[in-house]
């Protein structure tokens, strides 16, 4: 079953206004944060739905909070432009109608660095503050973010996993 | 199998448990935590929630869009001052979701029930009930094992997104679930609730998902206020031994149907409905011609 337990349906707790264009775009930018650590460069690429109403739903802010290691529950996420200034992360948004063949409507994509790393990974927020990895470095993958997941966790087990290690 | 509204009030009835003990119980089981972890994170959301009615209310500022915002401040100054038609326990409702739901449109910090799109509701009849009836915090965390599990049944026997159902699917549920939930708080039995969050159901089949310019603001923080009244309606009546004749999961079961049934320019796509009214088309315009925040 899809919804299984008490917490799927009273929760998450999230900063507002949308699971599907907020706080799962939080959760896209964090996985390339607990990848790379620190990120000092990144091209934001926002698809479909996302690039048509990210202002209204704040996915620009929710994505550089990700990016800058914020949680889908921190509510520095609304002041992600002031603190990506305080860090010095240079950001460079793309906005593309279309959706790539076979993508979903929210896709993000993220080329970034650290400096000493970098990489290229896309995802999906696919409601309910779900969101899904599906490609790192040009290599297809399908990494479950769910609600409450520790990104940390899993990028570092992937990390140690062929093809990434 | 899939539990259903039946086997949940035939399983409550035959243990005699209310259906929040039925859910908490569940929970503990397939999740392995104590009783006393579970219920601690069902209040730490109880508590999120209790803070964005106090954030919102006395909150004037207007969101990005300028499509909400000072709504929930002032229906507060007007219930304050005079005594509102619908009485103090409606009105406290409609007041406290449209401070949740303002609070999620700027931004603040909310718990998705079951969606932040309908994220007013629970938070508003239960912020009532407490300050119109004096239930403590602990008693409306129960509710809220209550309103997880009836949104559970309809979450895997139909849906809770509008981009999925409709907005049947979201404030529908919503208030169905709020329904339910404030019978068995009023302790009405785990039948009544069924028939609560059926008779609550069965008056918005059909609500198509439809916001302007996209974004979870118009009509999303209205409905979710007139949900609130719509939940306290159908408790009053199963309270009063009234029954729905169409059972709770067949009513859900149409929610479903209709949901499928529904073309996709009223599932969340700005693309039918209130979105396309003039007025919408020119909110929607004027948005997306801003300068982007950089």
């Amino acid at each position: 079953m899809e919804f299984d337990s008490c917490f799927d349906i009273i929760g998450p707790i999230m900063v507002g206004p949308s699971s599907s264009h907020t706080a799962g775009v939080v959760s896209i930018g964090k996985f390339v944060h607990d990848w790379l650590g620190d990120v000092t460069d990144v091209t934001i690429t926002f698809y479909g739905s996302l690039a048509s109403t990210y202002q209204g739903h704040g996915s620009d802010k929710a994505v550089l909070g990700g990016l800058l290691g914020l949680s889908a529950h921190d509510i520095n996420v609304r002041s992600a432009y002031a603190l990506a200034k305080d860090k010095g992360l240079r950001y460079d948004f793309r906005f593309c109608p279309g959706t790539p063949g076979g993508c979903h409507p929210n896709t993000v994509d993220l080329q970034a660095s650290s400096g000493a790393e970098s990489v290229h990974a896309s995802g999906a927020s696919i409601g309910g503050g779900v969101a899904y990895i599906y490609e790192i470095n040009g290599h297809h993958t399908a990494i479950n973010l769910g609600t409450g997941a520790d990104i940390l966790s899993i990028t570092a087990h992937i990390k140690k996993e062929a093809p990434f290690r | 199998m899939k539990d259903t509204m039946e086997s949940i009030v035939e399983a409550c009835t035959t243990q005699d448990i209310s259906i929040g003990e039925w859910m908490l119980r569940r929970e503990v089981e397939r999740s392995g935590s104590s009783r006393r972890q579970i219920f601690g994170r069902m209040q730490e959301r109880l508590l999120v929630m209790k803070q964005a009615v106090r954030d919102g209310l006395h909150d004037l500022t207007e969101t990005e869009s300028r499509l909400s915002g000072g709504d929930a401040y002032r229906m507060h100054q007007y219930s304050q001052s005079t005594a509102p038609l619908s009485g103090p326990v409606i009105s406290t409702a409609m007041t406290a979701a449209m401070a949740t739901s303002e609070s999620n449109a700027k931004m603040g910090l909310i718990v998705a029930t079951p969606t932040a799109g309908s994220v007013g509701i629970l938070p508003g009849v239960l912020v009532s009930l407490q300050d119109n009836r004096g239930l403590d915090d602990d008693t409306l965390t129960m509710g809220l094992f209550a309103a997880s599990a009836i949104g559970y049944v309809f979450a895997n026997h139909a849906f809770i997104s509008g981009a999925a159902g409709g907005c049947q699917a979201e404030i529908g549920s919503a208030t169905a679930m709020a329904a339910g939930t404030i019978t068995e708080l009023q302790q009405g039995t785990p039948e009544q609730a069924a028939h609560a969050t059926a008779m609550a159901m069965k008056s918005l089949l059909g609500l198509v998902c439809d916001p302007v310019a996209g974004l979870v603001e118009v009509p999303c923080v209205k409905r979710n206020v007139i949900g609130t009244s719509i939940a306290f309606s159908a408790a009053d009546m199963a309270l009063a031994g009234i029954t729905s004749r169409i059972p709770c999961d067949e009513v859900i079961q149409t929610m479903h149907t209709i949901g499928r049934d529904m073309p996709g320019s009223l599932k969340e796509t700005a693309e039918g409905g209130l979105a396309q009214t003039p007025t919408g088309k020119e909110a929607a315009r004027k948005l997306y011609q801003r300068p982007c925040t950089l």
